[in-house]
């Protein structure tokens, strides 16, 4: 192999530099496959709640939980995955470079894994999204004359950020049966130094990147289910969850949202050409433009900055990490947590089974039993959570259901990087809390539960 | 990816309560031990050294000569050490605080760097700390200490490559000390967490078996790095541009300080302290095991010390004796996967 010149796409042949100490990468593969194979499927195999992934649950708990291949690859989508990883951990810098260039101008991050750290979350990941009143084509956010629909913060020498994002804290007391009570931080945010005027109408919407595990089996539910899902809530009349139609600017055509805290994405492939535009200012041969929106782009005539090859192989990553499997299911206070985490609506729109259909090209995903807590549909949660800015369907009001699985190995992965879209729960206790809406019955429940009751639900959440 | 079997056997037999007969030691002293006497011992270290390149780069700068830029050059290779071997044990509070990419981003983002040296942009800490990570940290300090010209001395310094250099040092060091905070009592003491695995309260680690699981994944993981990606991708690649550490020509010093933070894990020394590591599990129940592997990671770090030129050159001139190293790095790995953690998933 030769190198590849300077100022060229990243593509997967090349070794991509690492990002610092080299976290959660396995490089290696080949002769052991055929043996973890035959492993896997001797595996005893506990009952099958433990095995929210189906056949791609592994059992870890420790930091690399939701940074390992699925188990059930084979040998080409392992090192398809595995090159999807490389460019994942990747470190962009300023073009030209001589490997890895075409960060910004303005940015938010340099990487895919400075925002989802060990392929979770993190507090440093927090970007404020915004657009004006309306719609534009499609039903799509209006991007904001020379801001486009995401802030960025940061940008490469010579160029100057869009704004800066400040935020400030109240706190709010609320009460919980037994335990006297427990605080919220109520966020407000600011933006400012903006380089041009900003709209006085400009709506904006915090959000905080989310792990990537599980994701192609999410993506490989058929569109008919989550209709289904919602048909059924309809009838039923505790909550009312709606299937978002988005534009997916790869297939061209209106499809269901399934992605993003108001699935405002429906398939991977389009995420991922988001994020690095939006997120890293990198083109794709899906975004192929640095210009955003009126703002002046890098000048350099070198786009796509990312390859196709590269863009698929990230999207292939998310799309084929294992799940980890739950602990402790057959603990009592789980199983007591595990019920009333129904009986008192938790599981309404945090479904604990859903199937699989096929997903073009991911065996692996397709077919399978899984449990992710979530049924991809958006529900009013409240003025509380309300961010006021409309997204295709979902409205100022409305949120998707956030999986759960892996939940209760979040400190273990990423320490305390907060829940909720914005990160403003320290607990899981105050992301209960702070449900409204269609989730005010469940939520008011939870709170008027004895503390033992409220233990053993924790309990439950931590198994997870 | 190879850990996954062992992960399912792992899981089919928890550590906790199952110590064998024969152990002379359990799970939970080795975490403490291992916890405080490795791993919060390396970050202390890393505190030091890079204090210690801190001072090097400012007696630099007040007096910049040919012995002072060789002082300074050998605190950078002296704190390469402790992080080098810190990597042995990817997880926790450098991961929570992001202290790794700070610490060590690659590759540098030369083309702002150069744009930052050529502006009245402020390059003093607060400055820099502003910055993209990739103009940050240790790879950034080398791109500045290890310049040559094309006769291969060093160029002069200019007063704002000596002002970037202060800067980029003094918040590695700020870095290298509040990592090693997060690890004590008074800081995060993130120790106590990891040997108090399976103890009331413990929300992180539910099971002794699962922290014990985490030094294990650790170690397997530099060593797939190591093989599989710092040696193999230049060596495949066969041009030295994707080469850590080759400003310094460092990364053979950098790879054998990969394994030895390996291996102070598993054996539970570090400096003059001994102690209980993953070693004491695995002599109690396989004693020729244990010398194999101990023999095994000697002989790959004398592998990589054998490499007679500078890593990204071998790539190229001297394949035959990267080739014999990575082999050696491969028989730990392989060890590791097939013995060493097989051996502690069983009862």
């Amino acid at each position: 192999m030769s190198a590849t010149p300077p100022g060229s796409p990243l593509t997967t042949e090349r070794p991509a530099s690492r990002r610092g100490g080299g976290a959660g990468r396995l490089a290696g593969l080949g002769a052991l496959v055929p043996v973890l194979y035959a492993l896997v499927s001797l595996g005893a195999g506990p009952p099958d709640d433990d095995r929210g992934g189906g056949a791609t649950t592994v059992d870890v708990a420790n930091s690399h939980a939701f940074s390992l291949p699925a188990p059930n690859l084979d040998s080409t989508a392992l090192a398809q995955h595995l090159a999807g990883d490389r460019v994942f951990d990747a470190a962009f810098v300023t073009a030209p470079a001589e490997v890895q260039g075409g960060l910004g101008p303005r940015y938010s991050q340099n990487a895919c894994v400075s925002c989802h750290v060990r392929d979770g979350r993190s507090p440093g990941s927090l970007v404020l999204r915004v657009s004006l009143p309306g719609e534009g084509p499609h039903g799509a956010p209006v991007p904001v004359p020379g801001f486009g629909t995401q802030i960025q913060a940061r940008a490469v020498f010579g160029h100057v950020p869009e704004a800066q994002v400040g935020v400030a804290y109240d706190e709010r007391a609320e009460g919980l049966t037994g335990e006297g009570s427990t605080s919220l931080r109520v966020p407000t945010y600011t933006v400012g130094a903006a380089y041009q005027t900003l709209p006085p109408e400009m709506l904006v919407s915090p959000r905080m990147a989310r792990p990537v595990f599980g994701l192609g089996l999410l993506e490989a539910i058929p569109e008919e289910a989550l209709h289904r899902l919602a048909a059924e809530q309809a009838e039923e009349g505790e909550v009312s969850g709606r299937v978002n139609r988005v534009w997916d600017p790869i297939e061209r055509q209106m499809r269901a949202g399934r992605f993003g805290w108001k699935a405002g994405q429906a398939s991977l492939l389009a995420q991922a050409a988001t994020a690095f535009g939006e997120d890293m200012g990198l083109t794709t041969p899906k975004a192929p433009g640095d210009v955003i929106a009126g703002a002046p782009g890098d000048g350099l005539r070198d786009d796509p900055e990312v390859s196709d090859e590269a863009l698929r192989a990230v999207a292939f990553y998310t799309q084929t990490l294992a799940v980890p499997a739950r602990r402790r299911t057959g603990d009592p206070a789980v199983m007591r947590g595990q019920r009333l985490f129904a009986e008192i609506g938790c599981a309404a729109c945090h479904a604990a089974r859903l199937e699989t259909g096929t997903l073009e090209g991911v065996p692996a995903v397709s077919g399978q039993t899984i449990a992710p807590y979530t049924d991809l549909l958006l529900h009013d949660m409240g003025d509380g959570l309300a961010d006021g800015r409309p997204e295709f369907a979902a409205s100022g009001r409305e949120w998707r259901t956030p999986p759960l699985w892996g939940i209760g190995l979040t400190e273990v992965v990423n320490g305390r990087p907060g829940f909720l879209h914005d990160g403003r729960a320290h607990t899981l206790v105050e992301a209960v809390l702070w449900h409204g809406g269609e989730a005010e019955a469940a939520r008011e429940a939870f709170r008027h539960l004895s503390p033992e009751e409220r233990a053993d639900l924790l309990a439950f959440l931590h198994s997870l | 990816m190879h850990v996954l079997p062992f992960a399912l056997a792992l899981l089919a037999l928890p550590f906790a309560g199952q110590a064998s007969a024969a152990d002379t030691v359990g799970v939970p002293e080795v975490l403490r031990h291992v916890a405080a006497h490795v791993i919060t011992a390396t970050y202390a270290d890393l505190a030091t050294e890079t204090r210690a390149l801190q001072a090097a780069v400012d007696r630099l700068a007040a007096d910049p000569t040919d012995a002072t830029l060789a002082e300074t050059q050998a605190a950078w290779r002296a704190a390469r050490v402790p992080w080098e071997q810190a990597e042995g044990f990817l997880f926790g509070p450098v991961d929570f605080e992001q202290f790794d990419p700070l610490i060590d981003s690659w590759p540098v983002n030369v083309t702002d760097l150069g744009s930052m040296l050529g502006s009245d942009a402020p390059v003093d800490a607060d400055g820099l700390q502003a910055l993209d990570v990739t103009l940050q940290g240790f790879h950034a300090a080398e791109y500045l200490l290890f310049r040559t010209d094309s006769t291969g001395a060093a160029p002069a310094f200019t007063p704002r490559e000596l002002a970037y250099l202060r800067g980029v040092t003094e918040l590695l060091a700020r870095a290298g000390d509040q990592l090693h905070r997060a690890w004590i009592p008074g800081g995060g003491d993130y120790a106590a967490v990891l040997a108090g695995a399976g103890g009331p309260g413990n929300t992180t680690y539910a099971d002794p078996a699962d922290a014990l699981y985490e030094l294990l994944m650790g170690m397997l993981f530099i060593v797939d790095e190591l093989g599989n990606e710092k040696i193999l991708q230049p060596l495949t690649a066969g041009v030295p541009l994707f080469v850590e550490s080759r400003f310094s020509g460092n990364s053979a010093t950098d790879f054998q300080n990969n394994l030895r933070g390996l291996f102070h894990v598993y054996s539970g020394t570090y400096g003059d302290v001994e102690g209980p590591g993953v070693a004491a599990l695995v002599t109690a129940r396989d004693p020729e095991l244990d010398e194999r592997f101990r023999s095994e990671v000697d002989a790959a770090i004398a592998a990589l010390a054998a490499i007679p030129v500078p890593f990204g050159e071998a790539i190229v001139s001297h394949r035959d004796a990267v080739i014999a190293a990575r082999a050696a790095v491969g028989r730990v790995q392989q060890t590791l996967e097939e013995d060493v953690i097989p051996l502690l998933s069983a009862p």
